[in-house]
């Protein structure tokens, strides 16, 4: 074997000098001889009777290879994709049609099966291209991704998407809640004060004359009037069917819901997952996707390369930061994991705090509504009503920023502390409402004591909650008109004012005033909790996703114009990946915990016995196995089956088994792709080195 | 700024378009609108061709630092046919795949259009993204250093195709940020 001589590096310049490739040796560069490969040629072809790409600069040289370029035509013309994807002018991608039409009549007409197949992929891109322009609002949505960013277009198309889960819900209502209940006739009034049975009388005040403020009062809080209307559980008369679809309602809610949530997530998985070492290349991410084609506007561009340079700047830092953080001495890092441990208290300490709050605010506001002076002014009686809600809204305002300040003190890099924050305000948001409504238990099971005086002979507290249902439900309608009524103050009260002086006040005062930033991450939790509210809530309120599909509404308006009149985009580019993947998650989230206090109360809490579709049964579920007991004998056997250890016990054991086989298969997938890339590494280098090597021999026969 | 000859477009030549880019109807129609307002007096759309200033200045296109890279891609000896202008807003629309869109991209970062992205190319990219001078050359020195570490996978301190589609085909934010809106109907 000869010996290789060692390849001189100045051939073709050095490196990090910025010297221009072209400029180095005889015309004859690493580009050039690389550009020479059929590989390239394959890759610079434009379509037939065009130039390839990049040929400009090589008329002079003959070096193109003319067998390599009609290689390539050869096969790209006989390209299966479809010919808008192929990157070529427009006259070549119409000649590469006709020709794919052609060949596909030649196939259809050899055979019928290839007939029918052709019809069907036009009908199915033909529905697909339907779908897409019913879509409402999509040109809003993308107006707005246009000029403040991929983060408030992600939180614009959620909104579209919870509206789009609510008005389902509220068809559903509508067929399986409302329908049946107005079928058979008129459904019966309350039940007024002379019937009184052994678990109390339920008296909601609905008739004789009410001043007007005490009507407000009463819409506002879910009382009077509307306490026995189809607003509130205790209404539903009952019926046997309805009692059937109103469990099936929920059930068949919960389930639209979780699938349609999970195909939304599936998508933004997909994007998450491909990126196998998704660190390992976030500096060509950040230069190459940093620059949002789609901005224009002076002013949003200018500040878009002040906060590229920013973050420029703080990655080049967080890795010099990292790189020392590896050379800590073991006290440092002692003193650092101590400061976190403590900061994590503090963290605790004020959850422990605000949920303790929580729990003793609604305990005392159902005990304030029994005192006289309470009852006889409607305003005061309001407030008291309104406690939870109130207390709940300030929690949410007050503890985010003290999160914000306290995760930069930790020490964090920044898209840790991002992540953090986030997760500690998604746990503050979602577990203040469970806290919310495990006070709310406790009231009605007096504390799950059973044999407690007040609730020993009903099973619940049917002195002070003689229809808990109805009570629960006007809880989240009250939740629900808070948020909203919250929101319009701000952007009513806040925002525009804001706006407003910084129109007046020149200088620095106007400035700050000014600079008013969509803030995604809290936006789209508020959205969050509020679904949740809803989902929580429709158990007990059946017509709620009605309301909350004219809240949404309300709130897309109210966001876009506050968004056009008063926000400027914001500082932090928020990356709509990381959108894509953490909110559908938190979502889903919100989804199960909104189902632990419904499937509570569907089978452990005793229902009301003066109201409601299932008085005088044992549990709400009760009436499942008694429908079922009614169906021929096959169907009844085959759904107590379905409840038996028999059928769960195998299916466990088979998903497990098929969850582990999935999981085997995309490790070997991974390191195949490993491999893979390590032989593709190799083979380039011995490409290069080549390449190198033809350049240095060309440079030395022409200095020869 | 004269105008063509108000024509409507027959619904063949929209059908074959939409076929042929990704643009909606709507899209088609707004470009089209826009192309007649812009274009010299008297010819048809098909036959009139904008100069280059007159697409860099399109307000889509106004402020975009990568203005000048983006026309010149996209024109046919220096100026944009109607079927040039349909073809760059297809590559930039919502609906494009990413595979044209990685396409595209490296041929608008490839500055020296040879073939690669270098150094060279990284610096301009850095530079006309910040847009300013006083970028220290450290930083930019460092930065370059980063981006090449990562994703130049045979150390020839040039990004070539494959490894340009390879490190995008990864970053989610790249198909959102690599979209343009161009109607302003």
């Amino acid at each position: 074997m000869e010996r290789i001589l060692d390849w001189d590096p100045a051939a073709w310049g050095p490196p990090g000098r910025g010297l221009a490739p072209q400029e180095a040796g005889a015309g004859r560069t690493l580009a050039s001889v690389l550009n020479k490969l059929p590989s390239a040629a394959t890759l610079r072809y434009r379509g037939p009777e065009t130039l390839p790409w990049g040929s400009l600069e090589e008329e002079e040289d003959e070096g193109r290879n003319p067998q390599a370029l009609a290689n390539a035509a050869q096969g790209e013309l006989q390209d299966p994709r479809p010919s808008r994807e192929l990157p070529w002018p427009m006259q070549a991608r119409r000649v590469h049609r006709k020709n794919q039409d052609r060949e596909q009549e030649a196939y259809s007409s050899r055979s019928r099966v290839g007939h029918w197949s052709l019809q069907l992929a036009r009908s199915k891109e033909k529905t697909k291209e339907v779908l897409r322009s019913l879509q409402p609002w999509a040109w809003t949505v993308k107006k707005i991704g246009g000029q403040f960013g991929g983060g408030t277009e992600s939180y614009f198309s959620l909104l579209c998407f919870l509206l789009l889960l609510n008005v389902l819900a509220s068809v559903l209502v509508a067929c399986m809640v409302l329908l049946p209940t107005w079928l058979p006739g008129a459904p019966p009034g309350p039940p007024g004060i002379n019937v009184s049975s052994l678990c109390g009388s339920y008296n909601p005040h609905t008739s004789g004359l009410i001043a007007f403020p005490s009507q407000l009062f009463n819409l506002l809080s879910g009382e009077g009037y509307l306490e026995w209307s189809p607003l509130f559980y205790g209404f539903y008369p009952a019926h046997g069917y309805l009692r059937v679809t109103y469990l099936c309602w929920v059930f068949a809610n919960g389930l639209i819901c979780l699938l349609l949530i999970l195909r939304r997530s599936v998508s933004g998985l997909k994007q998450t997952l491909l990126a196998e070492s998704g660190t390992l290349t976030s500096y060509s991410h950040r230069v190459f996707s940093a620059w949002d084609f789609g901005l224009c506007g002076a002013v949003h561009v200018r500040l878009r390369q002040r906060i590229i340079l920013y973050e420029l700047q703080v990655e080049l830092e967080e890795a010099a930061v990292r790189r020392k953080a590896a050379g800590r001495t073991l006290g440092q890092q002692a003193r650092v994991w101590l400061v976190r441990a403590l900061l994590n208290l503090l963290v605790l300490a004020l959850l422990g705090v605000a949920f303790y709050g929580v729990y003793k605010v609604t305990e005392e506001s159902g005990q304030l509504q029994e005192k006289t002076i309470v009852q006889q002014t409607p305003l005061l009686q309001l407030v008291v009503s309104y406690l939870p809600s109130i207390f709940i809204s300030t929690v949410n305002f007050v503890l985010p920023p003290v999160f914000n300040l306290i995760g930069q003190l930790e020490g964090y890099t920044r898209s840790h502390q991002i992540v953090l924050i986030l997760l500690r305000t998604v746990f503050l948001r979602l577990i203040s409402l469970l806290v919310l409504l495990f006070s709310l238990w406790s009231q009605i099971t007096c504390g799950g004591n059973a044999q407690a005086e007040a609730c020993k002979d009903c099973g619940y507290n049917y002195r002070e909650l003689p229809c808990w249902e109805t009570r629960v439900g006007q809880e989240m309608y009250k939740l629900l008109l808070f948020d909203l009524l919250t929101s319009l103050a701000i952007a009513l009260f806040v925002q525009f004012p804001r706006k407003i002086l910084c129109g007046l006040c020149p200088g620095a005062l106007g400035r700050w005033a000014g600079t008013l930033e969509f803030q995604v991450p809290d936006e789209v939790l508020g959205l969050i909790y509020a679904q949740t509210v809803v989902w929580v809530g429709s158990f007990f309120c059946p017509l709620l996703p009605l309301l909350n599909t004219a809240k949404f509404l309300l709130l897309f308006y109210l966001k876009k114009l506050t968004l056009f009149a008063t926000c400027s985009p914001a500082a932090r580019t928020f990356r709509a990946s990381m959108a894509n993947f953490f909110f559908p998650l938190v979502l889903l989230v919100g989804l199960f915990l909104s189902a632990i206090p419904v499937l509570y109360s569907i089978f452990l809490i005793q229902p009301s016995k003066v109201c409601g579709p299932f008085r005088g049964k044992e549990s709400i579920w009760a009436q499942i196995p008694e429908s079922i007991e009614t169906l021929p004998q096959t169907a009844q056997n085959f759904f107590f089956f379905l409840g038996t250890q028999a059928f769960a016990v195998p299916l466990l054991l088979i998903s497990s088994i098929l969850m582990a086989y999935t999981v085997a298969l995309a490790n070997s997938y991974g390191r195949l792709i490993s491999e893979l890339r390590r032989q593709i590494e190799m083979e380039s280098r011995n490409k290069v080195f080549l390449a190198q090597r033809a350049v240095a021999l060309g440079s030395q026969s022409g200095t020869l | 700024m004269g105008q063509c000859l108000r024509s409507q477009m027959h619904w063949e030549d929209l059908e074959e378009y939409q076929a042929l880019t990704f643009l909606t109807r709507n899209e088609i129609l707004c470009i089209h609108n826009t192309f007649l307002k812009l274009c010299p007096e008297g010819k048809y759309y098909k036959e009139a061709t904008l100069t280059v200033d007159q697409v860099s200045s399109l307000p889509a296109l106004r402020v975009n630092p990568f203005r000048d890279r983006i026309c010149r891609v996209f024109s046919h000896d220096n100026v944009f046919s109607f079927e040039d202008v349909l073809s760059m807003a297809s590559v930039f629309s919502e609906q494009a795949c990413p595979s044209l869109k990685i396409e595209y991209a490296f041929r608008i970062y490839d500055f020296n259009e040879n073939g690669f992205i270098d150094e060279e190319d990284l610096q301009k990219i850095v530079l006309r993204l910040l847009n300013s001078d006083d970028v220290s050359e450290d930083l930019l020195m460092d930065l370059i250093q980063h981006v090449l570490s990562e994703s130049d996978l045979d150390n020839d301190n040039m990004l070539s195709f494959t490894e340009f589609e390879h490190a995008m085909a990864k970053s989610p934010d790249f198909m959102n940020s690599f979209r343009i809106h161009f109607w302003r109907c």
